[in-house]
């Protein structure tokens, strides 16, 4: 008889679920320690700019101040709006008409001639822009740590993330608030068999350690 | 290479659309590999240029060269499908069959609408044009310089590399997550080819004042033909509110036939001729500082 059929069944979803729920915080937590670097379109601004000779004329750093004040969910719905109307595609009459639509403050109206010149791909600046904004304000949601709808046992590992003690590495804190957490399903040195059984040798090595040491290695499992 | 002036862009469509020959007459000659270099074909740089004039051509114009009636604002798609006609490639044999969702490379239902640039076994005009290089290169090594050598030995490997081309190429502009700068799509090359409108059917010529300043000027190490070839297109191409132009080095030299221009006559030029700002690989914007009369005539 296979020492699986041993185990008890109903604990299966639980501690799969707790596995899950420790892996997706550790993806969290690298993703808010290194952040992907944003994809500035800024360098093909500035090239569109010399090849028009236009390089001393516009200062790419104020035509990216120039959206400053504007928040993220209406950065989105120009983004979209570009590409449901195909702004690149557009005529140059209803390229302004596009820009008064979606960019509607008078700030604006003195840069409606750079953004409808589409000479050397300058359809390109105000896309670039707002994808840029775009990309950063997505990034910033991502690299958050709490969202709403978290669940105990996520903010519990992300708040021992949070408070850890200097020089403590995070995935040491995470490991110990998610032994925490497993205790409360199945005493630790059970929940090995069961994380085995899922062929999850990595989290026992992670987080159960120290009673695989112990149950396994020192003579705790006779 | 050299048969028309670098002015006149109907001729050079033709060069990326009619049916090449191919033929040596020295080591030296590279001619077989038409209006491209070694450098484009291994690592397919200049194509913003070539798709751009192809998009033109299919916007603009009938298949004789006249204008096309119309809205060319209409054509966008037509223009697409031909670009796409013109890239296609068949999967590799053992090649995973893709998605419906996934960009695909083969785009062999689109011979019936543009049988001069997609067979019907999904081969486009460019891949054929590859092929047919490699093929030459194969049958005449000991004939071709041995620089070029390495394109058929990598055959393989630069169809596989075009594949990812044509993918890349397809991605929709603004998109989100697309990783990486200055990549070029369709919707760019459509969007210049509208910009910049019909293709000029006609060569600029040079005035007699100006084909004696450039025999004075023009260094004794660098060919005239190459000083004349920068001025013709300086002047076709120079727009109205600034005097600097933008040379794409990387076709120009595919028109020359040569990589020289880039190695070694832009920098023996010297400056009082032709003065440049060095911008991306392939890329210049320069000056040139003649009395800016033309003629055209029709060819």
């Amino acid at each position: 008889m296979d020492w699986k059929d041993n185990l008890d069944p109903s604990l299966f979803p639980p501690i799969r679920e707790l596995i899950d729920t420790y892996d997706h915080c550790l993806r969290r937590i690298r993703s808010h320690k290194h952040p992907t670097p944003g994809n500035s379109k800024r360098r093909d601004i500035d090239r569109i700019l010399t090849m028009r000779d236009q390089e001393n004329t516009y200062d790419t750093d104020s035509l990216y101040a120039l959206f400053t004040g504007i928040d993220a969910a209406r950065i989105k719905t120009v983004r979209d709006a570009l590409r449901a109307e195909q702004w690149h595609f557009l005529k140059p009459k209803e390229r302004l008409s596009f820009l008064q639509e979606y960019l509607p403050e008078e700030a604006f109206r003195a840069y409606d001639g750079l953004f409808s010149d589409f000479r050397m791909g300058g359809y390109r600046v105000l896309g670039d822009i707002i994808c840029d904004i775009d990309d950063a304000d997505r990034q910033a949601d991502k690299a958050k740590l709490h969202y709403k709808h978290d669940t105990t046992e996520m903010t519990a590992m992300i708040d021992a993330y949070h408070i850890r003690l200097p020089g403590v590495d995070y995935r040491e804190a995470v490991a110990t608030a998610c032994r925490l957490c497993l205790a409360k399903i199945t005493p630790p040195f059970q929940a090995i068999r069961y994380a085995e059984a899922m062929d999850r040798r990595d989290f026992i090595f992670d987080v159960l350690l120290e009673e695989a040491d112990f149950y396994l290695i020192g003579g705790g499992n006779g | 290479m050299i048969q028309e002036s670098i002015t006149n862009e109907w001729a050079e469509f033709l060069a990326y659309t009619k049916e090449p020959t191919y033929a040596v007459r020295n080591k030296k000659d590279n001619g077989f590999l038409g209006r491209f270099t070694m450098d484009m074909l291994m690592e397919n740089y200049g194509f913003a240029r070539i798709l751009t004039v192809l998009a033109r051509g299919y916007l603009f114009h009938n298949p004789d060269g006249t204008p096309k009636g119309g809205d060319p604002y209409e054509r966008t798609d037509d223009a697409r499908r031909a670009l796409c006609a013109w890239c296609s490639i068949p999967d590799r044999k053992n090649a995973t069959p893709r998605a419906e969702w996934q960009f695909k490379t083969d785009f062999r239902e689109l011979h019936g609408e543009f049988h001069e640039l997609v067979e019907a076994d999904g081969c486009g005009w460019y891949v054929r044009h590859l092929r047919g290089i490699s093929n030459f290169i194969s049958t005449n090594r000991d004939k071709v310089s041995k620089a070029t050598h390495k394109l058929a030995d990598n055959i393989e490997k630069l169809e596989d590399a075009w594949r990812k081309k044509v993918i890349q190429y397809q991605i929709p502009i603004f998109s989100a997550g697309t990783k990486g700068d200055l990549i070029l799509r369709f919707d760019d090359v459509i969007a210049d080819a509208l910009e910049l409108g019909a293709l000029r059917t006609e060569s600029i010529r040079l005035t007699d004042e100006q084909e004696q300043w450039l025999a004075e000027v023009t260094p004794s190490k660098v060919p005239l033909h190459v000083s004349r070839t920068l001025l013709g297109y300086y002047l076709a191409n120079k727009p109205a509110d600034s005097d600097w132009c933008v040379l794409p080095v990387t076709n120009v030299e595919a028109y020359l036939g040569s990589s020289a221009l880039s190695r070694m006559y832009l920098k023996w030029l010297p400056e009082a001729v032709l003065e440049r700002k060095q911008m991306d690989a392939g890329v210049c914007i320069y000056k040139m500082t003649v009395a800016t009369t033309v003629t055209t005539i029709c060819h």
